[in-house]
């Protein structure tokens, strides 16, 4: 069991989001836990691993948000990350009634202030057209173990 | 609740306060005593016969005590539950079992909202989240347009049929003396309304008024002795799900799948029994999920099963008789109005909107973002 005197589930994951990286966690049978936290949902078990996903995944629902009068629309996500586990998030460099559920995309980090933490957002997986960026690209316009991007729940 | 004896408690008096728009400078909990008096006078208990308090309101953090000590009574029992708007449905299960076991005798389950007057950002703050927060979701509105995305994704549910909830809502309410909305409207206005967040126009999503309510539960003995029909409690399922919309396990199946069956259970009843069915209608989805969830039609249905007027006045099933939070009033917490409406249905006082033959009805409150369901089936003297 970490002492939270030292550092914060929170704390760990946005020190791992100021590095660049997506981080989550995992139980010992390997499932996939977000947010992260001080013991395993379910089980209760303090023996959680720390991990950084990939960032690729899925949108799995989206909505514009209209409500403010000075800013134009904006999206908000729900976004499906290929290791399993969902977020909220916003799909960025693309027009919000433009998301689609299904749509892959590939995260990095909105930096941080001085006031305020970095957060995640994704941008949509635009193909790179060298033979390399082919490969990565088929690769990963595909959700792990199923043809489309409709995806339920969650996975394992 | 599956251990208490279905029956054995009944709602005996309802009321709302003042509705809609109420004075500057009122109170919640001014709303509160307001509908708790005209409550014990639909029931003609007094006062001092109230030893159990039951209340929530977002705008007092510790409203029992607020409430305790504006009546100046001495409760022997009291509880302050808060899971939203669905908090009012978890108090008459936790009133029915104080009741059975002798902790009081006489409970109220009370709710006050100025938030129409006061600003719901003043009335409703919402709480910092790390993950949310930074992406501006509009809440609650957005987390069921996300829900709803989904709805339309996996089983083609349109804006239209969204409407048609708006639609059937507007009828009813139409009917309802004390409801907020007056003119009719078409599913046409609801889809050229100003978008809150897609797929919702503010037609989708409920209206933000004032409000309180009170109803009064007691013993069946003590009940038949009162001057109203008792509205027996025959059963109450509770399921709690979650806090974030992003930790909704399914986004297209709420917790109503597990609290609708726990209740018609326990009431031995079916879906098909039931003669007034009053749904959480915070926004046009909520219906439509909820109809599927308790079984009223089959799951991916809900979009088909409200059109056409199915659900309006004259339709196959009545919903949301009141007019509902979309059409009739929604201070917030909402779920208390739908008791009351199905207590009135069962006694036969809901006036040019009355179901004929009204004997079962079903009152289910939501709460959170989909996050807290809770189902209560209540009967005449006639089901028990």
């Amino acid at each position: 069991m970490p002492s939270l005197k030292e550092k914060s589930p929170l704390g760990i994951y946005i020190d791992h989001l100021n590095k660049g990286e997506l981080a989550y966690q995992v139980t010992e049978t390997g499932e996939a836990v977000f947010y992260p936290r001080v013991i395993a949902p379910k089980t209760g078990s303090a023996n959680l691993t720390w991990k950084v996903s990939k960032g690729l995944g899925t949108v799995h629902a989206t909505t514009m948000v209209c409500i403010q009068k000075d800013t134009p629309p904006y999206n908000v996500a729900l976004i499906d990350v290929d290791e399993g586990f969902r977020m909220m998030s916003r799909v960025e460099d693309i027009e919000p009634m433009q998301v689609k559920i299904g749509m892959r995309v590939k995260f990095r980090v909105h930096p941080g202030t001085e006031k305020d933490s970095p957060y995640p957002v994704f941008t949509t997986l635009t193909p790179d057209l060298s033979p390399k960026g082919r490969e990565e690209g088929r690769a990963s316009l595909l959700p792990p173990g199923e043809g489309s991007g409709m995806r339920d729940g969650r996975a394992q | 609740m599956s251990n208490l004896k279905r029956g054995s408690v009944a709602i005996v008096g309802v009321a709302e306060s003042d509705l809609g728009q109420v004075a500057q400078h009122t109170s919640p909990v001014d709303l509160m005593a307001q509908s708790i008096y005209l409550a014990l006078e639909d029931c003609g208990l007094k006062l001092q016969d109230v030893d159990g308090l039951f209340c929530a309101t977002s705008q007092s953090r510790m409203s029992s005590l607020a409430l305790k000590e504006y009546l100046r009574i001495e409760p022997s029992y009291s509880d302050n539950t808060g899971i939203g708007g669905s908090s009012f449905m978890s108090h008459v299960g936790h009133a029915w079992a104080a009741l059975e076991a002798g902790l009081c005798e006489v409970a109220v389950v009370t709710y006050g909202s100025t938030q129409r007057t006061v600003s719901r950002a003043a009335a409703s703050p919402r709480e910092f989240n790390p993950y949310e927060t930074p992406y501006k979701p509009f809440l609650p509105s957005s987390a069921y347009a996300l829900a709803a995305s989904r709805h339309m994704h996996e089983y083609g549910t349109t804006r239209e049929q969204l409407a048609e909830v708006a639609v059937a809502a507007r009828k009813w309410a139409l009917m309802n003396p004390v409801a907020w909305e007056k003119e009719p409207l078409t599913v046409e206005q609801v889809l050229k309304a100003r978008m809150v967040s897609y797929p919702f126009t503010v037609r989708d999503c409920c209206l933000v008024t004032d409000g309180g309510g009170a109803i009064i539960l007691t013993t069946a003995a003590r009940a038949k002795t009162l001057k109203k029909k008792p509205a027996y409690v025959l059963g109450v399922g509770e399921s709690l799900s979650h806090n974030m919309i992003s930790q909704m396990e399914k986004l297209t199946v709420t917790a109503a799948a597990k609290s609708g069956p726990l209740a018609f259970k326990q009431a031995g009843v079916k879906p098909a029994d039931i003669d007034a069915v009053e749904l959480y209608d915070a926004f046009t989805i909520n219906t439509i999920l909820f109809l599927e969830d308790l079984g009223f039609c089959p799951k991916g249905e809900g979009g088909r099963f409200v059109s056409g007027g199915n659900i309006a006045p004259g339709g196959k099933l009545a919903v949301n008789t009141n007019g509902g939070g979309l059409s009739y009033c929604h201070p917030g917490m909402y779920g208390l109005f739908l008791l009351i409406e199905a207590t009135r249905q069962l006694r036969g006082e809901s006036g040019s909107r009355q179901i004929k033959d009204c004997e079962l009805a079903v009152a289910h409150g939501n709460g959170g973002v989909l996050s807290s369901q809770v189902s209560v089936v209540l009967g005449s003297a006639a089901t028990v």
